[in-house]
């Protein structure tokens, strides 16, 4: 009789530990969904019991946002503010406004929502490119570029000069990514990694204890041109030329744009950002792109920022602050 | 001492008690491993949100370049050298998607088509993220 049932508790112990492995295994694989939304694809990788409906509550964040700050939805916030020329100050809009004037002014008005009407005159927005001549180009930095000179607060809201545009593209991901991180951790997900075409933002222990692992990609070859490893929480965002350009007559123009000659920049081929929050990566690896290197360099050195240039010549440049994030930079 | 510690399987009949042990241990890891995502498995998945939304899985990575119709019209995707795999045209505005060149290791989108082509097959599990 005892030993008929240690057999069966042996085979019980058996089962259990097997079940108990497969079950451990699947606890460590990420739930991984990806949708597209705000013109681009976002991908949620989340480890909790719970992941499938934080993830979607991450999603709905980024419907919100691009609710509000779509360039191209005819009733976003944004686009009726584009349209009208004013914005009531009770909109949901306005902290993201704030923040853009905020990284206007830090950034020394490289970072410029109002360079949408530049993007307009070159036939980003209709996909026909053009060379706008300097004389149109200077009428339009002059007239209606600068965000401190185009958008003006008052006591009832924002006022946009007539004839001007806002594009918000280069901080909403960003935005939207603290928004959705937001709504990750508030359904109790504690382990997340949110990829917005490209800006990243990670945070919390992953189960198998090894740290979020970030490949930067080389827009010349598609390998890998450096790898970044932390536990800590990290926002990490690329700006490039290599995706969203027009061709005219044969040469590549690509979106990001000089402040002061209208015209767009060619300096790099990739600009990636290390920063503490996913609205400041955004925004300032859009700014940093825009600068020449003999500023951009000093800039990111004056700020303490973790920044890696591939320039169009083909030479790598890391921050002082870079060496500490990046590793396995390719050789040039 | 025999009573106070039988034989583990000595009996005539423990080892077919053995073999139905492995035969559900085989069973839960054949189920186990297909229920995993396709990226594990070294497919390649394009997914095209028109309504219904379709999924189409590959195996491995085709000889000949496939079209799909996506919300505006149709797309075509093909592999290349080491399954990596890019957007060879598409019905779109802009060419962003087909601008993004060849990739194996992060996805490929078409906004406006509603395309998304995920090259799995060379994926890295080690990678979590790619930015660009």
């Amino acid at each position: 009789m005892a030993d008929i049932r240690t057999r069966i508790f042996l085979a019980i112990v058996v089962l259990f530990i097997v079940f108990v492995s497969l079950t451990r295994e699947q606890a460590q694989q990420p739930f991984v969904e990806s949708r597209i939304l705000m013109d681009t694809l976002i991908t949620i990788r989340a480890y909790s019991d719970k992941a499938a409906k934080a993830v979607d509550l991450g999603f709905a964040a980024f419907a919100e946002v691009e609710k509000l700050a779509s360039f191209h939805l005819p009733d976003s916030e944004l686009a009726r503010l584009n349209q009208r020329g004013d914005l009531a100050v009770e909109s949901s809009l306005t902290p993201l406004l704030k923040l853009s004037a905020d990284y206007y002014a830090l950034s020394e008005g490289y970072f410029d929502p109002s360079f949408a009407c530049l993007q307009k005159a070159y036939g980003f927005y209709s996909g026909v490119g053009r060379l706008p001549e300097q004389v149109e180009l200077n009428e339009l930095l002059q007239n209606f570029c600068g965000l401190d000179k185009i958008l003006r607060q008052n006591g009832d809201g924002f006022v946009l000069a007539s004839g001007s545009l806002l594009d918000l593209g280069g901080i909403a991901g960003g935005y939207a990514i603290g928004k959705a991180a937001q709504a990750l951790k508030e359904a109790g997900c504690t382990a997340f990694l949110i990829d917005d075409a490209g800006d990243i933002w990670f945070e919390g222990q992953k189960p198998d204890n090894t740290p979020w692992r970030i490949a930067v990609l080389d827009p010349r070859d598609k390998t890998n041109l450096a790898l970044i490893e932390s536990r800590s929480p990290l926002a990490i965002s690329t700006s490039g030329d290599y995706e969203r350009f027009i061709t005219v007559a044969g040469v590549r123009y690509g979106h990001i744009m000089n402040p002061h000659s209208g015209r767009p920049v060619d300096y790099y081929s990739s600009v990636t950002l290390i920063a503490s929050e996913p609205i400041a990566a955004d925004a300032l690896s859009t700014a940093v792109f825009a600068m020449p290197p003999e500023i951009a360099f000093k800039w990111v050195e004056e700020r303490n920022l973790p920044v890696l240039f591939l320039t169009a010549t083909g030479t790598i440049h890391l921050s002082s602050a870079g060496r500490h994030y990046f590793s396995q930079v390719k050789t040039e | 001492m025999n009573k106070l510690v039988p034989p583990l399987f000595a009996g005539r009949h423990d080892w077919l008690v053995l073999a139905g042990l492995l035969a559900i241990s085989l069973v839960a890891w054949v189920g186990h491993y297909y229920d995993q995502p396709v990226s594990f498995r070294g497919a390649c998945k394009i997914r095209i949100f028109t309504d219904p939304a379709q999924k189409l899985v590959f195996s491995g990575p085709q000889a000949q370049p496939i079209q799909v119709n996506g919300k505006i019209g149709p797309a075509t995707v093909e592999w290349g050298d080491g399954g990596k795999i890019r957007i060879v045209s598409s019905a779109c505005p802009c060419k962003v998607c087909v601008n993004m060149g060849w990739t194996d290791n992060s996805s490929l989108v078409c906004v406006p088509n509603g395309i998304i082509v995920d090259p799995t097959a060379a994926a890295s599990s080690e990678i979590d993220a790619v930015t660009r």
